[in-house]
């Protein structure tokens, strides 16, 4: 015979989930720290050719010296984060403002899905020869194309948060006399946000794809412009310096997103954020 | 309300109503056929029937979430300046993304009471219903039963003139919900609304209403009613332990045990 005992530990469980809190995040903390460390070994140890791969140590150093010494990296990485920003919000709002009116009302989505499905899946890139050729090479086709990437983007997860709503919150609105534009504002919108956030913080990954991209073959100025020029002047250190930065601004950004959530949905179980 | 208006014409009215959904077979699903069924004025009507009969579909259409497809309802509306109805669903309609204050206010705000008066009204029924200390919680952060009753309280608030009743104790625990009985018999002594409520615990319908109505299986139809001889006010645990209402019980036990056979029946032969 087997007895199982469960027994209280007042402290213990009070304490678990602080526990696992710290956990996480140093394990999100150790994961990056022990591959810079591997990287300083073989890049040290020559297994991986120092000239390509210059240990973490030596970039740093560059990257303090090149970001906040006389290297002007901080300036462009300005001028990107205003493009970024640019174009982001230019795709983002009217991609939220059209995607609930899709989710909401079926002729609107009906006349718009068959045109959207069309034109998503072609990667954006790809139409920034034609809007560079309708807009000029300034920094309006560099907002266009990071604006139709996001668009789409937070206009198909904003659609899909809405119509994955549970009809009864919207019967429910409806029999307490709520009128279509109450509806919107007290059901679709709350109701969608987590999906809307979710697709912001993709949205968000993409601007940056497509800023850097676009900078490598259409900019004198930027991050992507500097990452690019520094290779083909093989300067591995400022190419270094600009991927770090660009790292570092990618988390920020996202950092960023999830506590604008957690200010908007704060009726999201804190453990699903 | 004027007086002669308890005599006028009945609050509901439903003649013939007919519900096919389209899908689910050739023909759809045929929810209700030809019920008829009519309730005074400040009636308390309760309706028991097989799961699947049709009940939650009559509410529904009563509250214009879906449409007739034949045969004639008529509500009558006598004080424009309140709702005419409001139901309080079989699941927890409660919204995730408001507190509770927010979720049991939302008619109100929806018709632009003055917030001094939401104020007021929204304390008096979150007291009611013991919910004051979770005023500002989120849904999340309440048990089931809880949320139940924050539908219960945002439907009441709403103050129709009619009340659909889906199943709305169901979730609730023994004490809570012969609390809630006892709660929703003294609100509804106190204004008189109509009520249809809707039940598979026929003590409750019978501790609550004047009159049980049992439907048959689907398609639901009227197939016996019961009045209710008992006085008012009730004493819900008294009321029990009456003989009457134990012969009373056994009744209506007796019509709907037939048509949940017969639906069990139906679904096995629409399974094989
Ligand atoms: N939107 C819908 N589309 C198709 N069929 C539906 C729809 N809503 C309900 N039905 C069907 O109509 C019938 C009646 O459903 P209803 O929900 O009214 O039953 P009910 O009497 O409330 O059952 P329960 O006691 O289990 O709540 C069921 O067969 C159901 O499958
Ligand atoms: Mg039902």
């Amino acid at each position: 015979m087997k007895t199982i005992d469960i027994v209280g530990h007042p402290e213990r469980d009070l304490r678990r989930e602080q526990r696992r809190v710290m956990i996480y995040r140093s394990l999100n903390v150790l994961s990056p720290v022990s591959l810079l460390l591997l990287w300083e070994l073989l890049s040290r140890t020559d297994v991986l050719d120092s000239r390509f791969f210059p240990p973490p140590s030596q970039v740093s150093l560059t990257f303090i010296d090149l970001t906040f010494g006389g290297g002007g990296l901080l300036g462009d990485l300005g001028v990107s984060l205003a493009r970024i920003l640019g174009g982001f919000l230019l795709g983002a709002v009217p991609a939220l403002v059209l995607g609930l009116a899709m989710g909401l009302l079926r002729p609107v989505r009906a006349a718009l899905d068959p045109l959207i499905s069309f034109v998503y899946p072609v990667p954006k890139l790809a139409i920034l020869p034609l809007l560079i050729l309708i807009l000029g090479l300034g920094e309006a086709s560099k907002l266009a194309v990071i604006a139709i990437g996001v668009f789409f983007q937070v206009l198909i997860n904003t659609v899909a948060g809405v119509l994955n709503i549970p009809a009864l919150y919207f019967d429910a609105a409806r029999n307490l006399g709520a009128n279509r534009w109450a509806m919107y504002r007290t059901v679709a919108l709350p109701g969608a946000l987590p999906t809307i956030f979710a697709g912001l913080k993709i949205a968000m990954g993409t601007a940056f794809l497509l800023i850097v991209a676009a900078e490598f073959v259409a900019a004198q100025s930027g991050i992507g412009y500097r990452v690019w020029n520094s290779w083909r002047t093989f300067d591995l250190g400022v190419m270094y310096s600009g991927l770090i930065l660009l790292a570092v601004t990618g988390l920020v950004a996202q950092l960023l997103l999830a506590t604008i959530q957690s200010i908007f949905v704060p009726w999201q179980r804190p453990d699903r954020l | 309300m004027s007086e002669s208006s308890a005599q006028g014409p009945p609050k509901i009215r439903v003649e013939n109503a007919t519900k096919v959904f389209s899908g689910g077979g050739a023909d759809g699903v045929v929810a209700l056929e030809a019920l008829s069924l009519h309730v005074r004025d400040g009636e308390f009507v309760s309706i028991v029937g097989p799961s699947g009969c049709g009940k939650s579909t009559l509410l529904r259409i009563l509250g214009k979430l879906e449409s007739l497809t034949s045969g004639r309802i008529t509500l009558r509306h006598d004080d424009e300046r309140k709702p005419i109805d409001t139901i309080l669903f079989q699941d927890s309609a409660v919204f995730p993304w408001m507190t509770v204050r927010a979720n049991v206010e939302y008619g109100l705000r929806r018709r632009k009471v003055r917030a001094e008066d939401r104020l007021r009204i929204v304390d008096e029924f979150l007291a009611k219903v013991g919910l004051m200390r979770f005023a500002d919680s989120y849904p999340y952060q309440l048990s089931g039963g809880m949320k139940q009753r924050v539908s219960i309280a945002r439907t009441f608030v709403n103050d129709p003139e009619i009340l659909l009743m889906d199943e709305p104790f169901a979730a609730l625990d023994e004490p809570n919900r012969v609390l809630q009985q006892e709660e929703l018999l003294s609100i509804w002594a106190s204004d008189r609304k109509t009520v249809l409520f809707i039940t598979h615990n026929l003590e409750e319908a019978i501790v609550l209403s004047d009159r049980v109505v049992v439907m048959t299986a689907r398609p639901g139809r009227m197939k016996a009613e019961f009045d209710v001889p008992f006085g008012r006010p009730r004493a819900v645990y008294e009321l029990k332990r009456q003989p009457r209402f134990g012969e009373l019980a056994a009744k209506i036990w007796g019509e709907l045990h037939d048509e949940v056979m017969r639906a069990r029946a139906d679904e096995e032969k629409a399974s094989r």
